[in-house]
């Protein structure tokens, strides 16, 4: 089990979430917070864009897609 | 009268349980912020109005939409919250219905069961919540129930009693600690960063609590789907993408388009224009009110009425784009592109729209969570060809290209789309230049095609159409007759030998126009017209012609007529009018939306843009012609690396992290 951010991770596989980075604008971290990226939940990334500049992540029963950049700030453990 | 507002996250059903009470048509979307400002109307059942609000995640806004919402509920106090989930996003609903009660006031909870095979114990909720909570589906009335007995015995609630209200501070409740946290940023520590995070993940924790005891229980996944794999496959997403766009742009100008505007022409000219101009001529008119009705209300605006088979086929697909759940997926696809330009993909649903009309268009931009952002998009609204200058596309290009046409119009629709991209790049490197913007977005599920909700949204758009060309090109064209028939001296020209109004005018501009190729008084007459609507530019064509709405293109290839084109001169034509400035509508818009000045830089910026691109083209047809094909690809590489070295120049001095400014 290693540490990870939610933007380097492989496609398909389930990992848990550790928390966020605190180096986040405070606006983009309650965003996350309030579509359920916090510590403890189960998240997979599912699909990413062309340039790898998206990506589309299953949580708690939803599909929501963010940016590689908003995605570096969360990070996973699996 | 009591006020109830429908309040609740983005993509709930609030617009559609809004027009199911109302009897409104308030424009819905399978997309995250279709609703960008307040509507209020009186209930058609009860003596209740509603106030339809843009939907939002919580009380701390983050874009200018939520900022709506969230202004209205703080100010109208003493108004009723019809606070509206959806039964698969429940979980995440309940955050914002809780700081929604936190609030004290007089609120329903009303659950929308958009997938009925979910279960929920409705008793156990209300029991937890400590307020009333009823299920419905927001598009039928007959499962409404008591919903308006309900509103209208509406009490404030104490909000100590729901069991979710555990988290208390000493001198602060959570609720007002989180908004004020939000907007004082500068002052966040990381003290605050963890107290945010224990906030809402106890919140989280406790809804779950609550959900497992209301057997609340949902194995579907929202917004995930098999065919996704292959739509947002990172290869295959994007030539998707443009089958999707050629296939509709071929239905529209071409095969069921062309047909029915056909059969309509006909049925305008042969049918009604015959029988009413012989009915005239019986009753012994005079000549100049024959010629008024012949040449200014049934060629002009018969012109343009014949169109309205491909206008209404437009809005048809684009609201099967809206309803199915795929401009999401078009938004993911193209954030990579569209971040390099200063946009995000949610700006998609605004360009998108900008193909049905930059009016409505340009206020979408209100969803972009950033200031210079939300200008940057509703500038580039009206570079999107809109359904007002489709006409001009299949009459002018009809004329000379033939059956090659719907390749022209692709080529038409895509430099609008290229042209808006420069632009938004040039923006964000000069004045507008933008923070980077969030773009967590949650994904909807694929709907099933509404027939009910695309007859109504097309009908809609249709009359909308007709009441303009009712109102607007039918007064337009009476005066652009007026002015083509009356000359300085107020004497119809036909007696008096004297040019006209609109003749001498059109001269006098026409040498402005000329390295453009277009040197007739009549084009440049048009044009003007154009300025307040796109329409009456073929209807302005039709009048100076004087020729009936099957002739048109026809008249525009023979040099004895008022408007004339070559090959050259027509597509340089149908250029200009895809990029000269917006119509009067779009302006007002502007105007409210984004300040005068940016509505003074459109007008000049958008002028010059199409100046120069329409010169560059009739210049490339002029030496294709005189020195061939090679010459042309030689002088298109030229511009090219002029352009590309214009922009290095831009790109040269990075901003500043801390002063966004360009550092020395």
């Amino acid at each position: 089990m290693k540490n990870f951010f939610l933007s380097d991770v492989i496609v398909n596989k389930q990992f848990t979430i550790i928390g966020i980075c605190d180096d986040i604008d405070i606006k983009t971290k309650t965003r996350l917070l309030e579509f359920g990226f916090f510590c403890g939940q189960k998240v997979v990334v599912r699909n990413k864009s062309l340039k790898k500049g998206v990506l589309l992540v299953e949580l708690s029963n939803q599909m929501i897609s963010l940016r590689k950049k908003e995605a570096s700030c969360v990070v996973v453990y699996g | 009268m009591d006020e109830i507002l429908i309040v609740g996250n983005p993509n709930t059903g609030k617009s559609t349980l809004f027009n199911t009470l109302t009897g409104e048509k308030v424009h819905t979307g399978n997309f995250h912020g279709v609703t960008v400002s307040f509507t209020k109307a009186a209930s058609k059942y009860t003596n209740i109005s509603f106030v339809d609000l843009p939907g939002l995640y919580s009380l701390s806004p983050n874009s200018y939409e939520e900022k709506v919402s969230v202004d209205y509920i703080l100010s109208h106090k003493n108004s009723g919250i019809l606070c509206l989930c959806n039964n698969q996003t429940l979980r995440r609903n309940l955050l914002l219905a809780n700081e929604l009660i936190k609030l004290g006031r007089k609120i329903l909870l009303v659950i929308n069961e958009v997938d009925k095979d979910i279960e929920l114990n409705y008793e156990k909720l209300q029991k937890k919540l400590g307020v009333i909570v009823i299920s419905l589906k927001a598009n039928n009335l007959k499962t409404f129930g008591s919903l308006f007995n309900l509103l209208s015995e509406l009490k404030p609630i104490n909000s100590n009693t729901n069991e979710i209200n555990f988290y208390k501070e000493k001198t602060l409740c959570g609720c007002e600690y989180y908004c004020k946290l939000l907007q004082c940023e500068k002052t966040v520590t990381n003290e605050n960063h963890r107290y945010l995070e224990n906030y809402i993940k106890s919140y989280y924790n406790k809804i779950d609590e609550i959900l497992k005891y209301c057997e609340y229980e949902t194995k579907k996944i929202v917004g995930k789907s098999k065919i996704d794999k292959i739509i947002l496959n990172k290869y295959f997403c994007l030539p998707i993408f443009f089958c999707i766009l050629f296939f509709i742009f071929y239905l529209t100008f071409f095969s069921v388009g062309k047909f029915l505007s056909n059969n309509l022409k006909y049925f305008i000219q042969n049918i009604i224009g015959e029988k009413v101009i012989d009915l005239l001529y019986d009753n012994s008119v005079p000549d100049f009110l024959i010629s008024l009705t012949k040449d200014g209300i049934f060629n002009g605006v018969g012109s343009v009425v014949a169109f309205l088979p491909q206008v209404v086929l437009l809005f048809i697909f684009l609201d099967i784009l809206e309803q199915s759940g795929y401009i999401s997926r078009l938004a993911f696809c193209l954030d990579d592109t569209l971040k390099n330009v200063g946009l995000s993909g949610r700006s998609v649903y605004t360009l998108i729209m900008g193909f049905g009309c930059s009016t409505t268009a340009s206020l979408t931009a209100r969803n972009m969570s950033d200031k210079n952002a939300k200008i940057k998009t509703a500038l580039l609204s009206p570079y999107m060809s809109c359904s007002a200058k489709l006409p001009v596309y299949a009459v002018i290009g009809g004329a000379f290209f033939g059956t090659q046409n719907i390749l022209i119009i692709a080529l038409i629709y895509t430099l609008g789309v290229i042209v808006a991209l420069l632009m938004s790049l040039f923006l964000e490197k000069t004045k507008l230049h933008s923070t980077e913007q969030t773009f967590i977005m949650e994904f909807p599920s694929y709907q099933k095609i509404s027939i009910k909700h695309t007859i109504s949204y097309t009908v809609e758009s249709a009359i909308s159409f007709l009441t303009r060309i009712g109102s607007v090109i039918l007064s337009l064209s009476i005066i652009v007759w007026l002015l083509m028939n009356v000359s300085f001296s107020l004497t119809y020209v036909k007696f008096s030998g004297q040019k006209s109004i609109l003749q001498t005018l059109g001269e006098i501009l026409a040498p402005l126009f000329s390295p453009l190729g277009f040197s007739s008084w009549g084009i440049v007459s048009a044009l003007l017209a154009g300025l307040i609507a796109k329409e009456v530019i073929v209807s302005s064509i039709a009048i100076f012609n004087g020729v009936n709405t099957s002739s048109i293109s026809e008249s525009i290839i023979l040099t004895s007529s008022v408007v004339h084109f070559t090959p050259a001169s027509a597509m340089s034509f149908m250029i200009f009018c895809l990029l000269y400035c917006p119509c009067i509508s779009t302006l007002a818009t502007f105007k409210k939306e984004i300040g005068i000045k940016w509505t003074v830089f459109s007008i000049i910026s958008q002028f010059i843009i199409a100046y120069i691109i329409s010169m560059f083209t009739y210049t490339l047809f002029k030496i294709t012609e005189l020195y061939g094909y090679f010459s042309a690809i030689i002088c298109v590489i030229i511009a090219f690396i002029l352009f590309f070295s214009l922009i290095r120049c831009f790109k040269s001095k990075k901003r500043c992290l801390y002063c966004n400014k360009r550092c020395k």
